[in-house]
């Protein structure tokens, strides 16, 4: 089955994070193809951790994209994932959640990761969509 | 509401068994398989040098037990605040506090597993800042509780493959089960399909 290719939110984001130079890196012009409706539905295998705007076993989703990895603020992260010193773009999600324990030894994200390439590029386009939503602002 | 409870009746969920019948019941069969992984956390087997692994695969290991740890935590927590909401009919808060017990008794498991391990087992948070203004109804508090479980059971799904003690894996495999259980009753409560696909990940 072909998915479904949507450029919308997840470009025009980007676009606008590009615009705030603090955020700006080179790695954040890489656009995603993803497909953020089906990115949401995919987002159920991260909601037993993981919610938009709370810390809950893991950290909250918001802001993600330009952020350093293991900074936001009032969430206990692993020595790890503090001392990756990461920035969150498209390509450090993609590696990330490909296997987060390859791509930071000793994270506390335990899982095996998303192994399909589809997959995690709609599961980060939905990542990058939630910038824009009220309860992330 | 009435939808719900008349379905729940119907599926015979009310009739579930006592606390008491259901403790021998599980020590026959449920318990028996956790056990079977249990059993090796507890008698000590899972320690370095029977399986040949290193320091940091144990503590790795653990890592991804506690992890789990919390997110049971969160669940008891949840199902706390549903039970406490007043929004749930006597039989759906009867079957909520007995998920509520399983989720207990799978932080028991986990907890000996991380202290047979050397760790030191995750703590509950005092509070998790629910959204509990966004529950108004049951369908709400029960539409909130699928999708931790549906979580749980990705989060279970994730964590078998990157266990390095295999016996983990199989801990974590009958914990799964279960949570995908709860899940699967969860939707048929709220009217929808219970099992609506033949693999998740
Ligand atoms: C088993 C629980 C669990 C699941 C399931 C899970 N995560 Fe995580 N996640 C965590 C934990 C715990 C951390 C903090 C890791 C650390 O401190 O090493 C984390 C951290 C992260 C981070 C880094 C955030 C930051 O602030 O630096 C990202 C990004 C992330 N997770 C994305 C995801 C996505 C996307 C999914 C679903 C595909 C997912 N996670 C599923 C537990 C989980």
């Amino acid at each position: 089955m072909m998915p479904t290719v949507s450029f919308g939110t997840a470009l025009l984001t980007v676009a606008g994070l590009l615009a705030d130079a603090s955020a700006a890196s080179a790695e954040m012009s890489v656009l995603t193809s993803g497909d953020a409706t089906r990115g949401k539905q995919l987002y159920a295998q991260c909601v037993g951790c993981h919610s938009p705007e709370r810390h809950r076993t893991g950290p909250k989703h918001c802001g993600l994209i330009g952020r350093q990895a293991g900074t936001a603020a009032g969430f206990d992260y692993s020595k790890s994932m503090r001392e990756s010193k990461l920035i969150w773009s498209v390509r450090t999600l993609d590696s990330f959640l490909f296997s987060p324990l390859g791509y930071i030894p000793g994270t506390n994200m335990g899982i095996s990761g998303i192994k399909d390439d589809n997959d995690r590029s709609d599961l980060i386009a939905y990542l990058i969509a939630m910038n824009e939503w009220p309860e992330c602002r | 509401m009435k939808i719900l409870q008349s379905k729940i009746s119907e599926s015979g969920l009310v009739e579930t068994m006592s606390a008491r019948s259901r403790r021998n019941f599980l020590l026959r069969t449920g318990a028996v398989t956790l056990s079977a992984a249990g059993v090796a956390m507890l008698s000590g087997c899972v320690n370095a040098g029977k399986y040949g692994t290193a320091d940091g695969a144990v503590s790795q290991d653990v890592k991804i037990l506690n992890t789990a740890i919390g997110a049971e935590h969160e669940a008891v927590a949840a199902y706390q605040v549903g039970a406490e909401s007043g929004l749930l009919s006597n039989d759906v808060l009867k079957v909520a506090v007995q998920f509520q017990g399983h989720h207990k008794e799978h932080i028991e498991a986990l907890a000996k597993a991380v202290m047979s391990m050397g760790g030191t087992p995750a703590e509950a948070k005092s509070d998790y800042g629910f959204p509990v203004h966004q529950l108004k109804n049951q369908t709400h508090v029960l539409e909130f509780a699928a999708g931790l479980e549906r979580g749980a059971v990705s989060a279970y799904a994730g964590a078998i493959p990157v266990f390095d003690n295999r016996d983990l894996s199989l801990a974590a495999a009958s914990i799964l089960a279960d949570e995908a259980m709860h899940w699967a009753v969860l939707r048929h409560a709220l009217g929808l399909d219970p099992v609506p696909g033949a693999f998740f990940s």
